[in-house]
């Protein structure tokens, strides 16, 4: 179904780039939700649906294989493509539209392939994750949801899989602990002191803790400008890369010094 | 081979880039392209290679009208062309680069064999230590042999070959010179587009001249030297404004 409406938008938006495109889905999101919001028989409108759940138990285990194996799954599948003929074409045209044309890649035909096998995928995680939670609205198609989906893979690092994975589990991690920030004991009567001003500002006093409400997102609206700005590999990947390089230094080093460790053997026997 | 531009007007809003340009290349042979800054040369180019669609006129390759279809499906007739700007794909390495026209047009082909013509050709270009290298990471000489190692992964019949001169180091400028000679003895026609008058009249065997979008001359480069109208509109236009520096 999502690669079929994949399809669709992608022969829609064909001939738009860049910030065109991105409008153009953000536009696109926001009819979708409109929709779905009047049609109130079908969808439940702004109230949403509830679902039924995809396993009969109330345990999270099953859940939790069911999920690693879905990740597991899409990460094969999709290192599969980015590291077949096809992924080569994908990334030309990512790079140059028209050279990778002038060398005889059909641009069209990829671009149009690249939004259905995204949109499957997203269309997989979403089923799967509203049959989990039970419940869906149209409230997930709002710029925010969609924001986060990005901010996720920026962070991450556009341009690696694992990296972006990892940039998943870090957002959503920390948007839980973001939720609220625990005070120590001793510090209470200070921030209860400051209260009503910090509850003006959109905050909430909670026992022993600083609900953030919509703060949180502001902070991660702040790192993703940041890193676009100055990481544009993201945070994530650079970190990644760094580590393996060193392993592969570390490895040309010793196998130098192994050889040279031939040489002067050998030298030694030559004197001889 | 046969490439044929068919009385070719193009108009970019109010501006007449090109004039009813006619030309045709039947044989291997390298043809320079030159005029002053804006007399049309890349508009030429990119109506050759299907980016830009003609205004009026037409463009019929190996006697089959090409000037309506897309870039890829003339770079698959075999027409390849180099860009003013390199243009590497520079977030992918210089094997990849150089994989994606071989596959891109013979999708059967089997990758560790073109892998290897792909290494054969990178050392033909003295350039085969850079293969894992990423692309933005070649200095911009090495990016143009990149470029013309992409072209020949794409074997085409005729390559147009936009300003490869420009801004590359003497030595690697050598490496070009001998690579635009191969191609011609390997039966590639070369239409050539480049300032560097010295490499034009050393390299080519006819010589068209555009100006304000029309040919005003073209035929043997040392006739067309000589050739009253051309020095009025380019030569001669050189040499005042070396007067007036």
């Amino acid at each position: 179904m999502a690669g079929l409406v994949g399809l669709f938008i992608g022969i829609l938006c064909l001939r738009l780039r860049k910030t065109y495109l991105a409008l153009f889905t953000i536009a696109f999101a926001e009819i979708v939700r409109l929709a779905i919001n009047a049609e109130l028989d079908l969808t439940g409108g702004p109230m949403g649906l509830y679902l039924d759940p995809l396993i009969k138990t109330t345990s999270y285990i099953p859940y939790y294989y069911l999920v690693l194996g879905l990740l597991l799954g899409s990460l094969a599948f999709m290192y599969a493509l980015a590291y077949s003929r096809f992924g080569l074409f994908f990334r030309s045209i990512r790079e140059d539209e028209e050279a990778a044309a002038a060398m005889g890649v059909n641009v069209v035909r990829y671009k149009i392939l690249a939004f259905v096998v995204t949109s499957m995928l997203a269309g997989l995680a979403g089923a799967v994750d509203h049959h989990f939670i039970g419940f869906i609205a149209p409230t997930e198609l709002v710029i925010g949801r969609m924001s986060l989906v990005i901010a996720m893979a920026v962070i991450g690092g556009i341009e690696s899989l694992i990296g972006a994975t990892l940039g998943a589990i870090f957002i959503h991690f920390s948007l839980e602990w973001l939720q609220k920030i625990p005070i120590p004991a001793a510090l209470m009567p200070r921030i209860d002191a400051i209260g009503p001003t910090l509850e003006n500002l959109g905050f909430t006093l909670t026992g022993n803790a600083i609900q953030t409400n919509a703060w949180r997102m502001v902070g991660f609206g702040l790192l993703l400008m940041i890193t676009l700005r100055f990481w544009q590999n993201g945070l994530i990947y650079p970190v990644i890369q760094r580590l393996t390089r060193r392993k592969a230094l570390e490895e040309t080093v010793s196998k130098r010094q192994a050889s040279s460790e031939e040489e002067t053997d050998s030298q030694y026997r030559s004197e001889e | 081979m046969k490439l044929e531009v068919r009385d070719v007007v193009k108009n970019f809003g109010g501006l007449q880039a090109l004039n009813h340009v006619s030309l045709s290349i039947e044989k291997p042979e390298i043809v320079g392209l030159i005029g002053p800054n804006g007399a049309g040369k890349t508009t030429l180019t990119n109506i050759i290679d299907g980016v830009y669609k003609p205004t009026h006129g037409q463009v019929w390759l190996n006697n089959e009208r090409v000037d309506k279809l897309p870039p890829y499906q003339i770079a698959r007739r075999g027409l390849g062309r180099t860009f003013q700007v390199t243009r590497a794909f520079r977030r992918m390495t210089v094997m990849e680069n150089m994989l994606v026209p071989a596959l891109a047009i013979h999708p059967g082909a089997n990758r560790r064999k073109t892998e290897q013509k792909a290494y054969e050709i990178l050392e033909y270009l003295t350039v085969e230590h850079l293969a894992n290298e990423l692309g933005r990471g070649l200095s911009g000489g090495q990016q143009k042999l990149l470029e013309l190692g992409r072209l020949l992964m794409l074997d085409p019949q005729i390559i147009i070959l936009d300003e490869p001169f420009a801004g590359v180091h003497p030595k690697l400028q050598e490496s070009i010179y001998n690579y635009i000679n191969k191609a011609h003895t390997e039966g590639k026609a070369i239409i050539l587009i480049s300032h560097d008058m010295d490499s034009i009249f050393t390299l080519s065997e006819r010589l068209v001249v555009l100006h304000f979008g029309a040919v005003i001359a073209d035929g043997d480069p040392a006739e067309v030297k000589n050739d009253p109208v051309v020095i009025e509109a380019y030569l001669g236009k050189e040499e005042e404004e070396a007067k007036n520096a």
